[in-house]
């Protein structure tokens, strides 16, 4: 067997040596070929990296500044679409899971959130709101870039964080005092409130309404201690399906009226984002998958027709028809293997380049900064470039190659 | 004990709308070991009465026998296998490959025959030393001789050890003295490995060497004879048996 195997193996190099051979014999054509399926490659890692990149910052994001590992609400809430008080978990229910959830060592914090939405504003001038609140430390991770002022502090129960499209708005600055209306079960209430900070999001729509505030200001506008939604941050991602167990555990043994779901789950646009983005990945891949199609097609038939003699004298020695396939395939799996390996030789000097050089995008509809060009290659994008070439060459050289087998062997030779 | 047998062949090819007989009614039985020469003006039907007998083309009438097993066009592989086992070609262009060196000309249609490298090394090395081309072995094709391009192509044809070598005109691309030195090679490898020679030509010199000639005419054989003792190539004169 192992005799067999070493057999094997040195008949193979043999092959691939003859194989080698052959695809050089017509260098410029080779190179003009593996040149083709090269910048392919490129084209194809550089796209996925893009995405890549695109993917980690929103899911990071996502997690972050969003979502948390994962979210406790009342059952309905999820599905409900809104933040109605109606889909609120009582203080006691809270303050059990929070405390249940922070005895758990893969739990790093936890967030509390409620949402209201109401009228702020000056004696001059004022604008509808939404707001976030939390717990000002764990909202101190969550919180956008501060361009101006601090972050929420258990310290500063009044103290809110607004957009800068909003100070502009409202023509207030950090330190000035702002009134905040709420309606909240047919009765108004309003709190004083001030700006502690100024924060910048990516979308200017975004800094218009949102404004941060400490839970404490919310409980005090809605005379109720309940929250909308309990968010849990791991210390370790992995551990993201262990922590959801134990925590529905724990609801199902209390018989608590809540459900549990991960960030993924509720990062709806997220998917639709990074499942847009593969999409036009998988039409451009399809594009470059064609053009590497016909490169390499041309090349073997090419090929083929200048060995019409050797293909006859091969068969007239006893090769057969297979054999002559395997032969021209090889040749072709060949190709693309040295393009591939090329493409992504030159994508792993290219990209560190490009990721030096700071390129930006101009902004996107809705946003009002240039998105930086970050290209983040992984293994799997690369190992993925390699089989998708090497999937293309051998499917491109299927055809030419029996085309080149099934040649009479008395016609090859009579081939001039 | 006939090693090719051919009954009633014929072959008409259709280059344009009137169909021209190559071969008629070409019957014929070479034994194991023989020394044959088709002779033949030009357009006789040499050339393709040697790719029936290498299986290389299909007749339109009658049966090929190699080795007692009667080709069956239909079946591809049958033909592959026979041609595998029991044939070597030796081109009158040598059909070199000019990327290849001497030694790998010869080992590539190995490939398809034995997967041993070691096995593969042997056979190229004893095909060379007997066509004298060991010390060339590192060379390409553009870098020797025509005569040595003609040896390399005979090394090819026998490394394999195949029972019948059929070769089409193998000294019309050489001149006179590289011509005789390649047919003393296939003489000696006609004694020494008991080769069945199958030469297409219309060299003299070629023609003085044969155990047996047949002699084509419009694609039928005018003349079949056979030889007591091979002429060396200064003898001119054959003697005729029947």
């Amino acid at each position: 067997m192992k005799v067999q195997i070493i057999t094997f193996l040195f008949d193979m190099v043999s092959f691939l040596k003859f194989t080698v051979k052959n695809v050089w014999r017509n260098r410029r054509r080779t190179m003009i070929t593996m040149a083709g399926i090269c910048v392919g490659t490129v084209t194809m890692i550089l796209l996925q990296s893009y995405v890549n990149t695109i993917d980690i910052g929103l899911k990071a994001e996502a997690v972050q500044k969003q979502y948390g590992h994962l979210q406790i609400a009342a059952k309905g809430y999820f599905d409900a679409d809104e933040n109605s008080p109606d889909h609120m978990m009582s203080a006691k229910v809270v303050n059990k899971i929070v405390s249940q959830a922070l005895s758990l060592d893969s739990v790093d914090f936890v967030n509390t959130r409620v949402h209201l939405t109401g009228i702020i504003g000056t004696q001059k001038t004022s604008t509808v709101f939404s707001a976030i609140a939390g717990i000002p430390q764990a909202e101190g991770v969550m919180a956008p870039t501060i361009i101006k002022g601090k972050l929420l502090a258990e310290n500063d129960p009044t103290g809110i964080l607004i957009g800068e499209a909003m100070a502009k708005k409202l023509g207030v600055d950090t330190g000035d005092s702002l009134i905040a209306f709420v309606s909240t079960g047919g009765s108004q209430e309003a709190i004083a409130v001030t700006v502690r900070g100024i924060y910048d999001a990516l979308m200017p729509e975004m800094e218009k309404v949102i404004i941060y505030m400490p839970v404490n200001s919310a409980w005090d506008l809605m005379l109720d201690k309940k929250v909308h939604r309990i968010l849990l941050f791991l210390n370790d991602p992995e551990k993201l399906n262990q922590t959801i167990g134990t925590m529905k555990d724990y609801i199902r043994k209390n018989e608590f009226n809540v459900e549990v779901r991960d960030w993924s789950t509720l990062a709806v646009f997220l998917k639709q984002i990074v499942g847009m983005f593969q999409g036009m990945i998988m039409v451009i891949g399809l594009i470059v998958f064609i053009v590497i199609i016909f490169n390499i097609q041309n090349t073997m038939h090419m090929a083929i027709h200048e060995r019409f003699r050797e293909i006859g004298a091969m068969r007239a020695m006893g090769s057969s028809r297979f054999e002559i396939v395997k032969v021209f395939i090889a040749e072709g799996f060949c190709i693309g293997l040295f393009g591939a390996i090329l493409g992504i030789a030159f994508a792993l000097i290219f990209i560190p380049w490009v990721n030096s050089m700071h390129f930006h995008l101009p902004p996107g509809p809705g946003q009002d900064k240039p998105t930086p060009v970050v290209f983040t290659p992984t293994n799997v994008i690369l190992l993925n470039s390699l089989l998708v070439n090497l999937f293309t060459a051998f499917i491109a050289s299927i055809s030419p190659a029996i085309k080149g087998a099934k040649i009479r062997i008395y016609d090859a030779l009579r081939y001039v | 004990m006939n090693i090719i047998e051919l009954q009633n062949v014929f072959k008409t090819f259709k280059p344009g709308k009137i169909p021209v007989t190559a071969l008629e009614d070409i019957s014929l039985q070479v034994s194991a070991g023989e020394f044959l020469i088709v002779a033949g003006a030009s357009g006789s039907g040499k050339s393709t009465l040697l790719n029936l007998i290498g299986l290389i083309d299909e007749p339109t009438g009658g049966s090929v026998t190699l080795k007692g097993i009667k080709a069956d066009y239909r079946k591809d592989k049958e033909l592959t296998r026979l041609r595998k086992e029991y044939l070597g070609f030796i081109f009158q262009n040598f059909n070199l490959i000019p990327t290849l060196t001497v030694f790998e000309n010869v080992e590539y249609p190995l490939l398809n025959v034995t997967r041993d490298v070691y096995t593969r090394r042997l056979l190229v090395e004893d095909a060379l030393q007997n066509v004298g081309l060991q010390d060339f072995a590192k060379r390409y094709p553009n870098e020797i001789s025509g005569g040595q391009q003609q040896r390399v192509s005979i090394a090819r044809a026998f490394a394999k050890n195949p029972s019948i070598v059929l070769a089409d005109e193998p000294t019309a691309n050489l001149d006179s003295v590289t011509g005789k030195t390649i047919l003393n090679l296939m003489e000696k490898m006609n004694s020494k490995k008991k080769v069945t020679f199958i030469l297409a030509s219309h060299d003299p010199e070629v023609l003085s060497m044969a155990h047996r000639q047949i002699v084509l005419k419009d694609g039928k054989i005018i003349k079949d004879s056979y030889y007591k003792k091979r002429k060396s190539l200064q003898e001119k004169k054959p003697a005729r048996l029947k």
